[in-house]
């Protein structure tokens, strides 16, 4: 136990430390790129496979030194962008490229000895996950894919295809969530699930909105629309409910800003009404607040029961 | 330790224990209780966006008033800590910075922006003070801080890179986000709302501490302030029961991004050097930071420890 003790670390001291890394890899990857000039795909990919293994060594001799963890997180960051630049140079196709960082992504958090790392691969694998769902339905045109436009949504929209879209992307994230929940119970695989289901619990929370970042800047993409924004919160809140069962206030906080937020976006929803989506929210407020009232009514009529017992 | 593989010493917690049926029950509680409150306002929000257009001056001030007079009605008879004086308190509160907004569009009073919300979180400062909830103080804190905001770009006028007095502001800004969390801290005995209060004071710094390190006029007033605020950080660690290293983790991250952008308008290396100086220097000065910082933190969470075993 008091070596357990010894060997926590609050969660803003870790946050902290993969943001530092994470800049610290975008400045070295820079570095490396005016420095050495890569041209062809095949150079890309052997600088950055380079990169991954020294920061995989980095990382196995680094154990307690958290410089070197961070050189190595910072070095792992640097080699997996040049080694995506290289896989996309090489094929041209954004559903390929986003299958190439989704199993990326997966290899690594499984693969690196770092808890951070571990969760930061975690989140990038969901948002990989959700453009490569997106590719599938979408073609893989890669600004397409990024910047998803009005004329594409109302078209999934109008074949009623957004809905299973979602749930095709979301359903498998939340069932995978539930499985890694399940197996942290156990005190043999926490090691590698507790940290990855932490990265994945992000995802959940706020990838809906992460991968549909054009419309955060006017693009009608998914997250314009009513549906894809209340179906997201309700990921956000199952996604909360995880946390709690993990006991990580800050992930629930975490998810609580995120359903906030996917409200915001259902506000700004053009395809319903205001009218609509205001007995929308009364009807929801509403059966939250009876059902809540219900529960309370029951936990004081056990209570009184159990005192009842007691006294006989 | 040595029955630990390398791999299992990267985690260090015990597989967590599944909440019991009363954790479960006051999660449900708090959780419905939440988003039933939310989801009314909201849809009372799109409502009257909804309806807004339609809507006369008569009635969009009787609508108001009215609303707040039910949630008065509602705080008189029910106490605090029910949910219906709850939800009363933070309509109140609210809807005194809806009624302030409507009187000046409507009016167009010419007053200013800060002086709307240095309004608002005056006159609800009971509502808050009744409510004794954190989340509601939180909620105020927020309208404060948009009005100190507002009142020192109105002052700075967008240039506080270039005038000590600016760089000032947003430092004294900072100073008293500090002092707040610490009453909060006392108080109300709130730790998420005093580290929340100490991120914004913490953003407030580094604000003041990028104008200094990119070239204030008079940097010497502006440097003694800076240090003031550093050192009330450290204070703010060390004087905590139990005593915490986020503030310190805050100061860290102020003290690495100053230094690098410091570094950024100091050297005169070639491009290439310059990426691979910074990134080091990033990593390097964070590493360093972080290590100390874990050290601290393990030593006061020993002492922490062996203290409650002597109690």
């Amino acid at each position: 136990m008091s070596t357990q003790l010894q060997l926590e670390k609050p969660w803003y001291l870790s946050l902290a430390l993969g943001f530092s890394a994470w800049f610290a890899g975008i400045l070295l990857l820079i570095g490396f790129a005016l420095m050495l000039q890569p041209d062809s795909s095949l150079e890309f990919i052997i600088i950055g496979a380079l990169l991954i293994v020294a920061s995989y060594t980095l990382m196995k001799l680094s154990k307690e030194h958290d410089f070197l963890g961070q050189l190595a997180l910072c070095l792992s960051i640097a080699g997996q962008c040049l080694l995506i630049a290289g896989i996309y140079q090489n094929s041209n196709d954004a559903g390929n490229l986003a299958l190439s960082c989704l199993i990326l992504q997966v290899l690594m958090s499984v693969t690196m000895p770092s808890r951070i790392h571990r969760s930061i691969s975690a989140l990038f694998a969901v948002i990989a996950w959700a453009f490569w769902c997106r590719s599938l339905l979408l073609g893989a045109n890669f600004w397409e894919l990024i910047w998803q436009s009005g004329g594409q949504t109302q078209m999934l929209q109008s074949t009623g295809s957004l809905f299973f879209w979602w749930l095709l992307t979301w359903i498998p994230v939340i069932a995978l969530c539930w499985l890694m929940l399940k197996q942290t119970a156990s005190r043999h695989w926490i090691t590698l699930f507790n940290p990855i289901l932490r990265g994945l619990l992000i995802g959940l929370a706020s990838a809906s909105f992460i991968s549909n970042f054009g419309s955060l800047f006017g693009a009608m993409g998914a997250s314009s629309v009513a549906i894809w924004s209340l179906l997201s919160a309700a990921a956000a809140f199952v996604a909360l409910i995880f946390s709690f069962m993990l006991h990580s206030r800050p992930l629930m906080g975490f998810c609580v800003a995120c359903v906030m937020a996917q409200l915001v976006l259902f506000y700004y929803a053009l395809d319903t009404t205001l009218l609509s989506k205001s007995l929308l929210m009364l009807v929801i407020g509403i059966i939250c607040l009876g059902v809540q009232q219900l529960l309370k009514k029951q936990a004081a009529h056990q209570e009184s029961i159990a005192k009842s017992r007691d006294i006989l | 330790m040595k029955n630990l593989t390398h791999d299992q010493q990267l985690y260090s917690g015990s597989p967590a224990p599944p909440p019991t049926a009363a954790q479960w029950r006051a999660f449900w509680q708090t959780a419905l209780q939440s988003a039933g409150i939310i989801s009314l306002s909201a849809g009372a929000i799109f409502f009257l966006a909804a309806n807004w257009q339609h809507m006369s001056r008569w009635q969009r001030f009787g609508l108001f008033e009215a609303l707040f007079l039910i949630c008065a009605v509602f705080v008189w008879f029910k106490p605090a800590n029910h949910v219906i004086g709850a939800l009363g308190l933070s309509g109140l509160t609210v809807l005194t910075g809806v009624l302030f907004g409507l009187f000046g569009q409507t009016f167009q009073t010419g007053a200013n922006t800060y002086e709307l919300f240095f309004a608002w979180a005056a006159l609800s400062l009971p509502f808050a003070w009744l409510s004794r909830q954190t989340g509601l103080w939180a909620f105020w804190c927020v309208v404060l801080n948009v009005a100190l905001t507002l009142y020192a770009q109105m002052r700075s006028q967008w240039g506080f890179f270039s005038d000590f007095g600016e760089i000032v502001t947003w430092l004294v800004l900072g100073g008293i986000n500090l002092a707040l969390a610490w009453v909060f801290l006392l108080r109300l005995r709130s730790q998420w709302l005093s580290r929340f209060l100490l991120l914004i004071a913490a953003s407030y710094i580094t604000f003041g501490s990028l104008g200094l390190a990119f070239g204030a006029n008079n940097p010497q007033f502006a440097g003694v302030v800076y240090l003031a605020t550093c050192s009330a950080l450290i204070l703010f660690a060390w004087q905590s029961k139990p005593k915490d290293i986020f503030p310190l983790t805050l100061l860290a991250i102020n003290l690495v991004i100053t230094s690098t952008a410091l570094f950024v308008r100091v050297s005169d290396m070639g491009e290439i050097v310059m990426f691979f100086a910074l990134s080091f220097w990033v990593l390097a000065s964070s590493g360093a930071a972080f290590t100390i910082l874990l050290k601290l933190h393990r030593q006061w969470e020993s002492n922490a420890n062996t203290g409650a075993a002597l109690l």
